[in-house]
């Protein structure tokens, strides 16, 4: 649903396993014995068919590209619960996210939200700039009382202005190359 | 010596942390170092693009570095962030040469000498228990407080995070230095939804909700945390959560921990940005003798 575009896929599935194996984690597939600690813990599996170790499963069979190109890889909440409590080091989460990471890498599918965040960070520096917050005048209490408002930023709240990147389009620029993994 | 460092959903949003944080460490006897030329600290674009993320933590990193302090993120993720890319740089010195490279654009160089402190262990450890013991004015006496640490104050604790992630007592034990009680609760540890915000609003929300629920089906007075992510789920959202979850009563009050501590310090409303929550902190107020200005 909130997929982008698709895009044909680059690489086979072989080349897709070794893409996954080579990607900066802690990940070790390998190891999972399917207890099923990580999908017991995991607060994703509660509302969609997301199950940490039925992902780690695929991986051990080789289903890389059935994994990059579907939604289930994006429905994790990133609690890292999984990782934590894996008895055997698989780190679930490591594995989702060289996952997400292969799917942003051969330009397929991702989440619309991930686009907007690297064009403000191109752009800003962070991933969003000051708003304007609604704040009380009279501190509003459980029986609902109507309580008045106001809009303050950080002006108005005697905050001093952000910091940002000296020279942004320095920033941009190296930040450009490690997104396309040409930091060498 | 400690920089603030705010993070992007503080400096853009969550004002109220930055303005308590500043008070009550001021008050407390900690000087905090100003640090220019900072960005976003990667984290939201490690699904996306690992070395993105590792530039971006060194990089800032690099910028402590270069002024010789630590850096004081007033975010769990921001935190966790430059712990894990410290641990990761540490390890692999061919990787801390690609990112080197790309900092070396702008004349910076991560050499890993600069920590990241969490604020709870800026309270706990620099300020130290003892001191925020005498620096209280007016005990929180009668509030039975819910702690919540965020998942990513505590995990992975392979890398050495704050305390127990099983069983973490250090906000707790901030708690009731203050004078309120903080009692264990089964779902002390379950995680805040907001990781889904951006792929399912409505899922991120039912999560909360049902947190909330169940701490306010325990009676608690209100809730504290230190995650600005946490914050804008917990005490921003009950109103969105009413509307479009099944959980139709929620309303509990929500602080910040450094709020908390403020109005035990004695300090005004305003001043901890205590204006800014969304959730009844009034209840709060009313309890602990009203709200002075």
């Amino acid at each position: 649903m909130f997929f982008q575009k698709k895009w044909p896929r680059i690489m086979s599935n072989n080349e897709l396993t070794s893409k996954l194996r080579n990607t900066i984690g802690d990940h070790h597939p390998e190891l999972c014995h399917q207890c099923g600690k990580c999908s017991s813990g995991c607060p994703s599996s509660n509302f969609f068919d997301f199950r940490p170790r039925k992902i780690v499963a695929m991986v051990q069979l080789g289903m890389i590209e059935k994994l990059v190109e579907s939604e289930t890889i994006w429905q994790c909440a990133q609690c890292l619960a999984c990782k934590e409590r894996c008895p055997r080091e698989v780190a679930p989460y490591d594995v989702i996210q060289a996952l997400q990471n292969i799917a942003f890498s051969q330009k397929l599918s991702i989440p619309n939200g991930y686009s907007l965040l690297i064009d403000s960070i191109l752009k800003n520096g962070v991933i969003q700039n000051p708003i304007k917050v609604r704040a009380w005048k009279q501190a509003p209490t459980k029986e609902g009382k109507r309580v008045e408002f106001e809009r303050l930023d950080r002006d108005s709240l005697n905050l001093p202005k952000p910091t940002r990147p000296g020279k942004m389009d320095i920033f941009s620029k190296a930040l450009k190359k490690a997104l396309k993994g040409e930091e060498k | 010596m400690l920089a603030l460092y705010q993070g992007c959903t503080v400096q853009s949003e969550q004002y109220a942390f930055e303005i308590s944080a500043k008070e009550t460490l001021s008050n407390l006897g900690i000087q905090l170092q100003e640090l220019e030329g900072l960005s976003c600290c990667g984290y939201p674009l490690k699904n996306v693009s690992v070395p993105a993320w590792f530039y971006m933590s060194a990089r800032n990193l690099a910028l402590a570095e270069a002024k010789g302090v630590d850096l004081l993120p007033l975010c769990n993720g921001c935190n966790l962030s430059f712990r894990e890319v410290k641990n990761y740089l540490k390890e692999d010195s061919e990787l801390r040469e690609r990112i080197n490279s790309l900092l070396s654009m702008e004349g910076l160089e991560y050499t890993g000498k600069a920590k990241s402190f969490h604020i709870l262990e800026a309270f706990s450890q620099v300020v130290g228990i003892e001191k925020i013991r005498n620096a209280v004015k007016v005990p929180l006496n009668g509030l039975k407080l819910a702690a919540h640490y965020g998942c990513h104050a505590l995990r992975p604790s392979s890398i050495g995070m704050i305390d127990d992630p099983e069983n973490p007592q250090i906000l707790e034990e901030l708690i009731r230095v203050l004078g309120a009680s903080a009692v264990d609760y089964p779902e002390r540890l379950d995680c805040c939804g907001q990781g889904l915000s951006m792929t399912t609003g409505r899922t991120a929300l039912t999560i909360s909700g049902g947190k909330l629920k169940t701490i306010q089906n325990q009676l608690f007075d209100g809730v504290v945390t230190v995650c600005p992510f946490c914050m804008k789920m917990l005490d921003s959202k009950q109103r969105a959560i009413r509307v479009s979850t099944e959980y139709k009563d929620v309303n509990i009050p929500v602080f910040y921990y450094s709020q908390l501590l403020g109005l035990a310090m004695g300090l005004d409303a305003k001043q901890i940005g205590l204006n800014l929550n969304q959730s009844p902190v009034g209840d709060i107020l009313k309890k602990i003798g009203g709200n002075k200005k």
